[in-house]
């Protein structure tokens, strides 16, 4: 069988067991965990809560409290471990959402060291491993992931580190993958469009890149590449056109995990720099959204009232430019 | 049997060392980081000679105890020939504090070194390093940034530019023994230009001889109230740029005399302001004209395009920075620009930009093919590694003297949340300097494990200013670290022959002022040739030595040295001996019978 007869199969058996994109987080695996020491385990760096938003001080307290009420329930050498993995992703989880990366980390390793075949926690370790800007550990992460289970948004996340790495043969299988099981993710698509630029395919990356822009057509960013494909063949009409239209907004990656971590973000503070850096991307609903949430957590604030103004303002001002 | 293969796939473990053996032995690095290693690579190496060399500077920046954003934009170092006897003496700009009605001076001053080297047992000469701020009246007192050097009277003697936050400087360097502060008489103290200036260029906007300014301004920052910025854990931090308005750049033209007016507002057109924190004045579309790059922090990048060449009556800029490839990065997002390194980094006899960012973002370069600009940082090998870090200031060298640019870059962070590892600085900002080797052909790979202690060692650097302190024919490098004392770091890598360089500097008619912008071309027999251009420009809030070096590797025959001037003259010249410095003056050269080219 040759290389690519090979890769071929793989991608159409990984595809058959991949769950479908964009459905709801899938379940947590039946429990199978290590029974480990407690010795085996990486000490939780808790950061210091001095300073921080009362909200967030006291979502990390109860987080603390819950975590500890949970480990002393489920002893890990008594096979409670399950329930323990379960409590340190918790924790994870609720580190992660504010910004604790090395608390986060950890959390997650020792989960995943605890119920070896859930898959959720080596892929929330990959999204905080490059949080923390260590692409190779987070592309292992990933592969841990998806080797526990096929959970599409690892392999995505896998083939686009992977691709950051320069790793573009190993970024190539993946993504043949992953379009065997979703071929109109506008992600994927997007994915494998700068992929195609990359390596000087133009005529293919025009190709990717259209569709995705059609599936997506908010995704401003992709008129860049776009257009530096249409001028590398040649066209430089449509090179200018889309250079006129390029943005910062890109496409983001359905990941039911990932939202789960948004799920337990408190306070004002981390909705209110999310609307802010979305802004400024010029991504007028996702900043009015996130406004809206911090002034959820804080309301009646003046300066994020009048951010969310701002940002409406913005929003309706694209919606009437856009209508036809 | 596909499910017993799934069964094996996931009991390998880890589906991507899977997929490596599945393409038969592991991927083929686009970027060729271990393929790349050269044999000579473990043989380059710097060494700290701070301790020896005499300088004891700190830049005091005032705010960081607030998480103020001027706490963490200085300082810069100016590497320059004070007196002209053909040793680097050293201007360290001075930052300050920040009082309730402003910017003011902090308890220190700039500093200025004067180098007067000594002669060691071994026969080496070396830098020693004598403070002359008091003699000399160099310590100018503000909220220093950065420093850029150029000789603005053409008297022959450097005089420098002090960019800074609520006032800049011009001062005058008279006759090699002191400075007189002249920003007024120069016309270069409007109220209106002030404002926060961390780097600017000399250069000859309009060829007409004399050097004229660009400051790249930052934000306009108000201290009172100061405002308060936030990390996702609620945390206070630092601020980015985007919490602030961006300051207009500033275009001084020179009338002629080393007096400026301000015309930026009319030669470089209407255009949305952005935050500036480098320059580099070059001819990076070959028409003749100097043109302007400018790094903005988190927004698309300037190209001011000289459109001297073909308008009659004054100079006039287009920006044309998107159409041109160096706005954006590759995936089309703004990045935050901090510094520059311009240089011929892959042999094609056309200057490329290396361009610094903050953590999370590569550091991107852009590969020139005449005027329009590739984002190659995956390609070359120099993106992915500089992920993790906030690289400021920047430069090419070449210690293995093989004739290819190789890179230096330092860093620190610019926000407490971003901060990889446990940092010991005192600012607890520190991250590491990076060392990439070129491998001839614009391909890089990382060396810093194997070139010292030096690239380890992880400090709160911002600028970086290079230039041969001890004329050895190499780059030595002055780092500057935000609260502690700057460094010193010698090329100290093996000479792999005597005769293995060659440095050329390139002046006037007098032979006492730099030419910055003019270029020379290499041509060597049996070898490509190589391509260096005059300036003091670029790296980060700091200025560099002017002088041309080129790596000769193991011997190679020279044929002729072809300089283009910025005033658009053209000459020939014979090869000066290698192993030395030379100085080619302006006019003493012969004319080309026909019109020169850079091809090879």
């Amino acid at each position: 069988m040759t290389l690519l007869g090979a890769m071929a199969l793989m991608a159409l058996w990984l595809a058959a067991a991949l769950p479908q994109a964009g459905s709801p987080a899938p379940p947590a695996p039946p429990a199978a965990t290590a029974r480990l020491s407690p010795a085996a385990l990486r000490a939780v760096p808790w950061p210091e809560l001095a300073g921080l938003e009362p909200a967030v001080q006291e979502a990390l307290q109860q987080g603390s409290a819950g975590f500890t009420a949970a480990v002393a329930a489920g002893a890990v050498e008594a096979g409670g471990g399950a329930q323990v993995a379960e409590a340190y992703g918790e924790l994870g989880r609720l580190f992660h959402a504010h910004g604790f990366s090395a608390a986060a980390e950890t959390c997650y390793d020792n989960a995943g060291r605890l119920a070896r075949e859930d898959f959720r926690w080596p892929h929330l370790r990959g999204l905080v491993l490059l949080d923390e800007q260590r692409s190779e550990a987070a592309a292992a992460a990933f592969a841990e992931a998806f080797a526990r289970r096929p959970y599409y948004p690892a392999l995505l996340r896998q083939a686009r580190v992977e691709q950051e790495l320069g790793h573009l043969e190993a970024a190539q299988v993946l993504l043949a993958v992953a379009t065997a099981h979703s071929p109109n993710d506008p992600a994927l698509l997007a994915v494998l469009g700068d992929q195609a630029g990359l390596t000087g395919r133009n005529a293919e990356a025009i190709e990717l890149l259209e569709r995705a822009l059609q599936a997506a057509p908010g995704a401003t960013r992709l008129h860049y590449p776009l257009a530096l494909a249409y001028r590398a063949v040649g066209n430089g009409a449509a090179a200018d056109a889309h250079l006129a239209l390029a943005g910062r907004v890109g496409i983001v990656p359905l990941d039911p995990l990932e939202n789960e971590v948004r799920s337990r973000r408190v306070g004002a503070t981390v909705w209110d720099l999310e609307g802010q850096r979305a802004l400024q991307a010029g991504d007028a609903p996702a900043a009015v959204k996130a406004f809206r949430k911090a002034l959820e957590a804080r309301p009646g604030d003046p300066e994020l009232r009048a951010r969310l103004s701002a940002a409406e303002r913005t929003d309706a001002a694209a919606f009437e430019t856009a209508k036809p | 049997m596909f499910a017993a293969d799934l069964t094996r796939f996931r009991a390998a473990g880890v589906a991507r060392i899977a997929l490596l053996l599945a393409l038969g032995g592991g991927p083929q690095l686009l970027a060729p980081a271990a393929a790349a290693q050269p044999a000579t690579a473990a043989a380059i190496r710097f060494e700290d000679a701070t301790g020896e060399s005499g300088l004891d500077f700190v830049y005091r920046a005032g705010g960081a105890a607030e998480l103020q954003l001027p706490a963490i934009m200085g300082g810069g170092a100016a590497l320059f020939d004070l007196e002209g006897d053909g040793d680097l003496d050293l201007f360290f700009v001075q930052g300050g504090r920040l009082g309730p009605a402003g910017p003011e001076a902090g308890a220190d001053a700039a500093r200025l070194y004067r180098n007067d080297p000594v002669t060691g047992a071994d026969g080496r000469r070396r830098a020693r390093f004598v403070d002359i701020t008091r003699e000399s009246a160099a310590g100018v007192a503000l909220y220093g940034m950065g420093v850029a050097t150029g000789d603005v009277d053409g008297d022959g003697f450097v005089d420098l530019f002090v960019a800074g936050f609520g006032a800049s400087r011009l001062l005058r360097n008279v006759a090699g023994t002191h400075f007189e502060e002249i920003s007024a008489r120069a016309g270069m103290a409007a109220a209106g230009e002030a404002g926060m200036a961390i780097s600017a260029a000399f250069f000859d906007a309009d060829r007409d001889g004399d050097l004229d300014l660009f400051v790249a301004r930052y934000v306009d920052y108000p201290l009172d109230p100061a405002l308060a910025c936030f990390a996702p854990s609620s945390r206070r931090d630092y601020c980015g740029p985007q919490a602030f308005r961006p300051q207009r750049d500033l275009l001084y033209i020179n009338r002629g005399d080393g007096t400026f007016t301000e015309e930026g507002a009319v030669r470089l057109g209407k255009h949305r302001p952005q935050p500036g924190l480098g320059v580099v004045a070059a001819d990076l579309d070959g028409d003749g004209w100097v043109d302007l790059f400018v790094a903005n922090d988190g927004q698309p990048n300037h190209l001011w395009r000289n459109l001297g060449g073909a308008r009659s009556g004054p100079p006039a800029f287009a920006e044309v920075g998107l159409a041109s490839g160096v706005a954006v990065n590759r995936s089309g997002l703004p990045e935050a620009s901090m510094g520059i390194a311009i240089g011929d980094a892959d042999g094609d006899l056309l200057e490329d930009l290396l361009v610094t960012h903050l953590t999370g973002e590569t550091n991107t370069f852009y590969r020139n093919s005449g005027g329009l600009f590739d984002d190659r940082s995956l390609a070359s090998g120099l993106g992915p590694p500089s992920r993790p870090w906030t690289s400021f200031g920047t430069a090419w060298v070449d210690p293995d003297r093989d004739g290819d640019l190789d890179l230096v870059t330092v860093a620190g962070a610019v926000r407490l949340a971003e901060v990889g590892g446990q940092p010991q600085d005192p600012l607890g900002l520190g991250q590491p300097a990076q060392l990439f080797r070129n491998d001839g052909r614009g391909r890089f790979a990382e060396i810093s494990a194997l070139a010292g202690p030096v690239w380890a060692r992880r400090a709160t650097s911002h600028g970086l200013a290079a230039g041969d302190v001890d004329n050895d024919g190499d780059l030595d490098l002055v780092v500057v670290d935000t609260a502690e004392r700057a460094r010193l770091l010698l090329d100290e890598s093996p000479v792999p022959a005597p005769a293995a360089w060659l440095g050329l500097r390139l002046t006037d008619a007098s032979g006492r002022r730099d030419q910055l912008g003019a270029t020379a071309l290499l041509r060597r027999r049996g070898a490509p040739p190589l391509l260096r251009r005059a300036h003091s420009d670029g790296s980060y809030a700091s200025a560099s030595d002017p002088r041309l070096l080129f790596g000769l590797g193991g011997g190679v025959d020279l044929e002729a040295v072809e300089v283009s001037w910025p005033d658009g003259r053209r000459e020939h010249f014979p090869p000066p001996p290698p192993g030395a410095y030379a100085t080619l003056r302006e006019g003493q050269g012969q004319e080309p019978a026909a019109p020169l080219t850079v091809s090879p």
